[in-house]
């Protein structure tokens, strides 16, 4: 996936600021239950809008943008795939967003089964009976797109909101997935 | 109750003793009793097939057949799926660490994961000893410089294929005895360091610098002819030339000659010309360098 608007948008890393500077005394963490607050009234408030779907594909875009700006910011890619997706876990487990594991991977076609366990946006969740990492699938698609230039599909098949204990993504790109 | 809810209890009965004897449970579709047990029944239907999918799950689990995948909602399986899924990222990380990557690292199968990190810290000093042992062997512990094993080693390699034309440039470090015998050894020691730097300064990445005797070293310059071999003669001159201006203390002075081959047939031949080359060299500045061994006067 690519989002419509593709690469031109006016989010930059810098409009994050500079939280050191900002929060001297409060420091950069917060509680997840924060985030969490912000992310699901944010997509009440779009599907209350304009309908679970599109609620759906506008977070999926915004996670999107957030994969792209994460790895041509945080992560070095310039190295090899193996040693990209070392650097994507330990940057993934540091900054608390949740414990990447590849379950399945095929370095020719690009194509993975990857889990994500103790996923900031939904670990804890009660079941729903549908999944709710579209934030995480752009995630996913926008950060591959970074790094091999190639649009990808990431699809969440495993969600602690079907009841499942870890996050479960079938990932491959677009060519693949068509 | 009636009889046909005898029956069904009588079979119900019968697939708890299946399941306590781990054996597979069909359910038993229930029809005609009264209504509270109808209910039970099917209720009881639901977690029989809950339970076979689960026990052929397991089964396969057992059996370390990690592709199937549970069917999803079932949540009876959830902790058996949690652990297939650390299985299978496990097996990716053991086919990475055969692989070469061994900065692999688990944490989440309790004692199991103690010692696989320690298998894998024992593999990192394995490697590194290797490493070290490998290094020990094809370099010389003096200047850091490849010794003439890796030299052999490197003219095996061009026999076999190379990048022809291929020059050797042997190179021979001036009075060293003398400076030895009257300066001592280390100073002696300084000198050939002096030149292995001098040697090797402004090589390319794939040109081989190696100290193949006590005074003796050896360059092969990959894919150079003749006027590439004799263009890295003049900077090595060059090079000892600032480095005599710098320290005129312990000056050095090298002899040169090279030598080129066309093909792996020619190596030997040029190697001697190299040398019949340096000695030219090294007989043409004896009469300068007579009385001023390395390292005790002028160089050149």
């Amino acid at each position: 996936m690519i989002p419509t608007f593709g690469e031109h948008y006016r989010f930059q890393w810098d409009d994050l600021g500079d939280i050191d500077l900002g929060r001297p005394n409060l420091g950069p963490q917060l509680p997840v239950a924060v985030y969490r607050l912000a992310q699901y009234t944010l997509r009440e408030t779009l599907a209350q809008r304009y309908g679970d779907d599109t609620a759906g594909d506008i977070l999926r875009d915004a996670g999107w943008i957030a994969g792209r700006e994460f790895c041509l910011n945080v992560l070095d890619r310039g190295q090899p795939l193996n040693a990209f997706i070392a650097e994507l876990q330990n940057q993934l487990k540091e900054m608390g967003i949740g414990v990447l594991r590849v379950e399945r991977a095929d370095p020719e076609k690009l194509a993975f089964t990857l889990t994500v366990s103790e996923d900031l946006d939904c670990s804890g969740l009660p079941v729903m009976g549908t999944t709710v990492c579209d934030y995480d699938e752009g995630f996913i698609a926008g950060l591959l797109y970074a790094y091999t230039g190639q649009p990808f599909s990431a699809k969440e098949i495993d969600c602690w909101a079907t009841g499942d204990r870890t996050c479960r993504f079938d990932v491959k790109p677009d060519a693949l997935a068509a | 109750m009636n009889e046909d809810d005898r029956r069904y209890l009588a079979a119900a009965a019968g697939r708890i003793e299946k399941l306590l004897a781990a054996r597979g449970a069909s359910p038993l579709h229930p029809a005609g009793l009264t209504s509270e047990l109808q209910v039970f029944g099917e209720q009881f239907d639901r977690l029989l097939a809950a339970l076979e999918v689960l026990r052929r799950f397991a089964i396969a689990l057992a059996n370390g057949d990690l592709a199937q995948d549970a069917p999803s909602g079932a949540h009876l399986l959830d902790p058996l799926k949690h652990l297939q899924s650390n299985l299978r990222h496990l097996t990716w990380q053991t086919q990475r660490v055969a692989a070469g990557d061994l900065d692999q690292h688990v944490d989440f199968l309790g004692e199991f994961s103690n010692s696989f990190n320690q298998m894998i810290q024992a593999l990192r000093e394995k490697r590194s000893a290797e490493e070290k042992v490998r290094y020990l062997s094809v370099h010389d512990s003096l200047t850091g410089l490849y010794n003439r094993a890796y030299f052999n080693e490197e003219l095996d390699r061009l026999r076999a294929a190379g990048d022809y034309p291929v020059s050797f440039l042997i190179a021979d470090l001036d009075g060293l005895k003398i400076a030895n015998d009257i300066r001592g050894h280390q100073v002696g020691d300084l000198l050939i360091k002096k030149a292995a730097q001098v040697l090797q300064h402004g090589m390319r990445a794939e040109d081989v610098v190696a100290r193949i005797g006590g005074d003796e070293f050896v360059i092969v310059l990959h894919g150079a002819d003749d006027e590439r071999a004799g263009a890295a003669i003049a900077q090595i001159r060059a090079t000892m030339d600032a480095f005599n201006q710098r320290d005129v203390i312990f000056p050095i002075s090298i002899s040169l000659g090279a030598g080129v081959a066309i093909s792996h047939h020619a190596l030997e031949e040029a190697l001697r010309r190299a040398d019949e080359a340096m000695y030219r060299d090294k007989l043409q500045r004896k009469g300068y360098a007579r009385n001023a061994p390395a390292g005790l006067g002028q160089p050149r």
